[in-house]
């Protein structure tokens, strides 16, 4: 009898106890994309794209978007709240844009908010767009369904071929705060009907500096990370070949010899042509081409490189990775002083499959 | 308290003692009871209702008619009925009398003859109906003890296969015996199992699921302990495997033990299949088990609280389903699991073909009319379905029903704590598990304690050259079943085309 | 002095390796990646090492005590000390004991608060535990060893979610190897042992053990399961998060979680943690059996009526760790306590017996 009443009690307490919120998922506004348009330097504008479910079944899904102006991004939630019919939720975030204006003046604010909700996941899509991101937002595209639908498709297969592979929210951060390397985001531009990667968008810090145009993405993309998908076009003798990477590898190999260290990338490319009009593909002009490819992309490379010293930013890592190979290392030190001065050798080998499809 | 029917005393024998007269005027009371002179010297009395009259016209009034000055002993004798008896005991001469026997009494003497002439009445052998098989033995027990015994001793045919009587019950006298083949299984258990039925005291036993709830290790469990079974194939199986059996008189199923919780997914067919079928199947059955119980509280957590993890593509196809419903998941799933809880028992309650019927209008017509309505979203319909559908691949009726039960108390925490409130109350039915015993043995079987000897045949079945040794759980007095290394040796290892 | 335990209450020499694997994961696992790399950056994995090596030293000494008193730690006190201050230790034993249940089980409950329900009470959930808790030590023994086992059966697949995190690792984070220096590593593994308590509980259940003598390979082979296990959580973590990252995140086994991405099932930390109950709960268990077991040495005190003591006990002080920080706090200072318990009263119980047998033999 005592034990039943004390079991009693407990299934009492186990119901009238439960404070816990319950967020049906009907019954919440779910936001796919959170973006932020620069007004001037004490406003922010938050953007949200979120998926509205029509009620008929087999009918596409839209999108709606909010907007409010406040000076924190905290504040922009807290307004756009005001404007939803129900409860706004950041769980299913996917994508966080931001504007370029507002880019340059820095972004970790936002962004430490963002990362420090336990509410949202590591994977979030991050890119900087080059102009209003409510208009890129409220624009219609006949592509897709919604534009949260279009920017993450698009973000999600470029990041195989040219864009870096991870450039979501828990690799910006790491990035950040990793002494020695600086973040990188896509880079995406709104035309009439159409989002577009304009680039790769170049960081110091949190500040947007610049970035790497389309042409070049490929090759910032050899330096950044293994991988084996993305064309190349260049030119031989006159004639344009492209190239399809099948396997490239990076390798960054740090010299400390004093008074001159010295930093020497390796970049190794397994290609197979997949168009070479007006060439025909002797073993010679194989060769032939394999030679011009490698002048070009160390050529390239250099460039790039020789670009983020100018800018002060190292996107590739240069700093931790000599880091990494030497034990001593004062990254701080080096990444203030040394960095912008270390030769960069940029040693590319390819290797060109002969394939069936040209001959 | 959850004692109570084994600690009562045992009934009392010494009940008033009757003279036979008083007995006999009490059965005149009935209608069936005949009693007649034969001979002049003779009284016969029985019950009509009891007695095969063939047996009486044929074989005992023809001999009382020979000699009426004839001694009852000499009659004993020369009567051609087996286990005639000659006594005074009042009441042996009531139980037999009341069992079928013939009462025969001269005057002057205060003894008299019991003749067994019982008429048997029963049921055919008929095919299993609740555990059909495809492949194997199509026989199932039937209402009389006598057949059932029959149907096992023709299997085990050892003299080691002993069969323990014991008689329950305060009005039905139910005879029940103890099967188990002596040397092979324990004799603690078998000893344990005899004593918890000597305890019982009820009034009734119609079936032996009477016997098994009053000797189950624990009755407040939502857990059968034992496993009943209509095929005297698999009750032969499981004693050779060395565990006992208990059968009762009018009941057609045989309760078998100690068992694990894992046998009861384990269907006898699976050991007339190969093996890498019979492992699949157990495993499938695991699965549906897992699906049946926690699919419809995963929905209800995820949805009610977890809507982040759901992938996105599967979100808009949820939303779009939920959306429109006056409901709160919660609701939604319960009115729809105590639908099919309906369905299904309006179907077992019916004659089987109208049941048939109710099934298929309940499953379509309220399904689809439920989802148009707005009242239900179809993705949950669907889940329902399946979740009811899996409960139904547990091979042993009981534990499905267990499975369905507990679905609800999975449901009402899925509302409560979301996910770990599904792992607070899997958390509670852990722990009841691990506390769980068949008859001494513990019921979470080769996973705790840990016996990867017996878990060839527990998730898995492996093939019967690898099944030399039982199970640990019956604690055999012989574990080794066979040697198969001596039958392996034979065959040496041949290469390619020798 | 309680009588040796009964042989079928008691559990085969085996089990002893889940036991001090179970005991040993715990809450700590979620997020210690961040305290050790703290002081010894990409080097950290040394110190999980190091101390994994510490520990095994102390197991050793362990069970030369055990095997010498051939009973558990209170009766080997009270022949060591007599009956006062042999009592008295016992007390702080006991007192040990529950100070780890409520660390444990308030800590798990403030995850949860953080990660799952951030409105949900302290006492809600704590109340529920600690039911389960009850219903499972008076089983006795045996169901805590099975909740152990059972414990390590569900913790191990949630290893094989590390995958998904390490699709996106910088290994070139672990080098160069051994840039720190060996101060900076011993600091850190100092800051590990706190993980690694929970092994001192073989303490109590040493009589329950079948042939417990024989016991001690498994007990060892438990302990480089736990540094295996707690080696790997931590490699994961430092080639995923840079070590300045690391600082900043406070759980990073549920960050890694939340990097799942499966076509039906994403951020996976929600399930993780509902697993996770699995694995303190065998710890709360020992803790409460052991305590309420030692409460019936001491006071002769019923174990089932000891239980509900203990249990209300460990209740009632997580109430009063209120916020973050107060849990923390209290975990920094319960770890001191239990890191000067092993490394300075567990070698000083050895020598002290050592040199009693050695004084009785002569006597």
């Amino acid at each position: 009898m005592k034990k039943a009443l004390l079991w009693f009690i407990f299934v009492v307490l186990l119901f009238s106890g439960n404070t816990v919120e319950k967020t049906v998922l009907e019954d919440v506004q779910l936001v796919s994309i959170y973006g932020y348009d620069f007004v001037n330097k004490n406003t922010i504008k938050g953007i949200i794209s979120s998926p509205v479910i029509p009620l008929v079944e087999n009918t596409p899904p839209k999108s709606t978007v909010f907007a409010a102006k406040a000076h924190t991004s905290k504040n922009t939630r807290q307004k756009l709240q005001g404007e939803s019919p129900e409860p706004l939720v950041l769980g299913r975030l996917e994508a966080l844009l931001f504007n370029d204006k507002l880019a340059k003046h820095g972004i970790m604010p936002v962004v430490s908010t963002m990362s420090q909700d336990p509410s949202l996941g590591r994977n979030v899509h991050m890119a900087i767009v080059d102009g209003s991101v409510q208009e890129m937002l409220e624009a219609k595209y006949p592509v897709t369904d919604t534009s949260s639908q279009y920017i993450q498709d698009l973000l999600k297969h470029n990041s195989k071929n040219i864009l870096p592979r991870y450039t979501n929210l828990h690799s910006f951060v790491d990035l950040y705060h990793n002494v020695g390397q600086d973040p990188v985001l896509p880079l995406l531009v709104h035309t009439k009907d159409r989002i577009r990667v304009k680039g790769i968008a170049l960081f110091d810090g949190d500040k947007y500096k610049g970035f790497v145009p389309y042409a070049d993405c490929f090759v910032f993309k050899l330096l950044y990370e293994n991988f084996n998908n993305g064309m190349y076009e260049f030119k031989v003798n006159g004639h344009f070949v492209t190239i399809e990477n099948l396997a490239s590898k990076v390798k960054e190999e740090f010299i400390n010899d004093q008074p001159s260290p010295k930093m020497i990338i390796k970049v190794r490319i397994k290609g197979k042509i997949t168009d070479a009009p007006g060439l025909l593909l002797t073993k010679k002009q194989v060769k032939n081409i394999e030679d011009h490819l490698t002048y070009v992309l160390s050529a390239k490379g250099k460039s790039l490189v020789g670009r983020f010293q100018k800018m002060n930013i190292d996107p590739l890592g240069l700093v931790v990775k000599a880091g990494s190979q030497d034990r001593h290392l004062n990254k701080e030190k080096w990444e203030k002083e040394y960095y912008r001065t270390l030769p960069v050798d940029i040693k590319v080998e390819t290797e060109i499959t002969q394939s069936g499809t040209v001959e | 308290m959850m004692n109570w029917f084994r600690n009562k005393s045992k009934p009392s024998s010494g009940k008033d003692e009757l003279t036979l007269k008083e007995l006999l005027s009490k059965c005149r009371a009935s209608k069936d009871f005949i009693s007649f002179e034969q001979s002049d010297v003779y009284t016969v009395s029985y019950y009509k209702s009891m007695v095969d009259t063939a047996t009486v016209h044929r074989d005992v009034l023809p001999i009382l008619n020979l000699d009426p000055s004839q001694s009852l002993d000499y009659l004993k004798k020369i009567l051609p009925v087996e286990s005639v008896l000659v006594t005074g005991d009042i009441t042996k001469i009531q139980s037999r009398l009341l069992n079928g026997n013939i009462l025969i009494q001269k005057p002057l003497t205060n003894k008299c003859l019991l003749v067994p002439a019982v008429s048997k009445e029963k049921r055919q052998i008929t095919i299993p109906e609740n555990e059909y098989t495809v492949l194997g033995p199509k026989e199932s027990f039937v209402e009389s003890l006598e057949t059932n015994l029959n149907l096992l001793r023709k299997r085990l045919p050892i003299p080691e296969l002993y069969v323990k009587e014991l008689i329950v019950g305060r009005l039905t006298k139910t005879k029940v015996v103890v099967v188990y083949i002596e040397g092979i299984a324990n004799e603690d258990i078998v000893n344990t199992a005899i004593d918890r039925i000597s305890n019982i005291d009820i009034d009734q036993v119609i079936d032996t699921t009477y016997i098994t709830q009053m000797i189950e290790d624990n009755n407040n469990s939502v857990f059968p302990q034992l496993i009943e079974t209509e095929r005297p194939d698999r009750v032969a199986g499981v004693l050779s495997e060395g565990k006992i059996a208990i059968l009762c008189d009018g009941s057609p199923s045989a309760v078998t033990g100690p068992t694990t919780l894992v046998e009861f997914f384990s269907a006898f067919e699976d050991y007339f299949l190969t093996w890498h079928v019979a492992s699949f199947f157990r495993l499938i059955r695991l699965f549906a088990v897992s699906f049946s119980v926690l699919s419809t509280p995963l929905y209800v957590a995820v949805l009610t609280f977890h809507f982040e993890m759901i992938p996105e593509d599967l979100l808009y196809t949820l939303i779009s389903s939920r959306s429109g419903i006056p409901f709160p998941p919660i609701i939604e799933a319960i009115i729809l699991e105590l639908t099919i809880e309906l369905l299904r028992e309006a179907g077992s309650r019916l004659p089987s073909k109208v049941g048939q019927t109710i099934g298929i209008v309940g499953g379509i017509v309220i399904g689809t009319a439920a989802v148009d309505a707005g009242l239900t979203s179809n993705v949950l319909l669907i889940v329902v379905a399946l979740a009811a559908l899996a409960s139904f691949t547990t091979p042993v009726y009981k534990m499905s029903n267990t499975i369905r039960l507990l679905r609800f108390p999975f449901l009402l925490s899925a509302q409560l704590l979301g996910l770990m409130g599904i792992a607070i109350c899997f958390a509670f039915i852990l722990v009841h598990l691990l506390k769980l015993k068949s008859f001494g043995s513990p019921y979470i079987g080769p996973v705790y304690p840990l016996r990867l000897r017996d878990l060839k045949d527990a998730l898995f079945r492996l093939p019967f050259s690898q099944q030399t040794v039982r199970p640990f759980t019956v604690l055999s007095e012989k574990p080794v079943r066979f040697n198969h290394k001596h039958h392996a040796e034979k065959q040496p290892d041949k290469d390619i085309d020798e | 002095m309680l009588p040796k335990p009964a042989e079928n209450k008691q559990v085969s020499a085996y089990f002893v390796f889940y036991i001090i694997s179970t005991m040993q994961i715990g809450v700590g696992i979620l997020g210690f990646e961040r305290y050790i790399s703290r002081d010894a950056g990409n080097d950290a994995w040394i110190s999980i090492i190091l101390s994994g090596v510490s520990i095994h030293v102390l197991v050793w000494i362990i069970y030369q005590i055990l095997k010498t008193g051939q009973h558990d730690i209170f009766t080997i006190h009270r022949n060591l000390f007599g009956k006062w201050i042999g009592g008295s230790l016992n007390f702080f034993f006991v007192l040990y004991m529950i100070m780890f249940g409520i660390i444990t089980l308030r800590s798990f409950v403030e995850v949860i608060q953080v990660w799952m329900f951030p409105d949900m009470n302290t006492w809600y959930l704590s109340m529920i535990i600690l039911v389960i808790v009850y219903l499972a030590v008076l089983g006795g023994f045996r169901v805590i060893v099975g909740l152990s086992l059972l414990s390590i059966l569900y913790g191990l697949p949630l290893l094989l979610l590390k995958w998904f995190p390490l699709k996106q690792a910088h290994y070139y984070y672990l080098e160069p190897i051994m840039n720190h220096s060996l101060s900076d590593l011993f600091k850190a593994s100092k800051t590990m042992t706190l993980n690694y308590l929970g092994f001192e509980t073989l303490f109590f259940y040493f009589p329950f053990i079948k042939e417990a003598n024989k016991s001690q390979k498994w007990a060892h082979l438990g302990v480089v399961f736990t540094v295996c296990i707690y080696l790997f959580t931590g490699l994961v973590s430092f080639v995923y998060f840079s070590k300045e990252q690391l600082s900043h995140t406070i759980w990073p086994t549920l960050s890694l979680w939340q990097t799942v991405d499966l076509p039906f099932i994403q951020r996976f930390e929600y399930f993780g943690l509902s697993i996770w109950l699995f694995v303190i709960l065998p710890n709360i268990c020992m803790h409460a059996w052991a305590a309420s077991r030692g409460l019936k040495q001491l006071f002769s005190l019923k174990q089932k009526k000891g239980l509900v003591l203990v249990l209300l006990i460990i209740f009632i002080a997580s109430l009063f760790l209120t916020d973050r920080q107060e849990v923390d706090m209290a975990t920094t200072i319960v770890g001191k306590i239990g890191f000067y318990v092993v490394y300075l009263y567990i070698p000083f119980i050895y020598i002290y017996q050592l040199i009693q047998s050695k004084v009785r033999k002569k006597a």
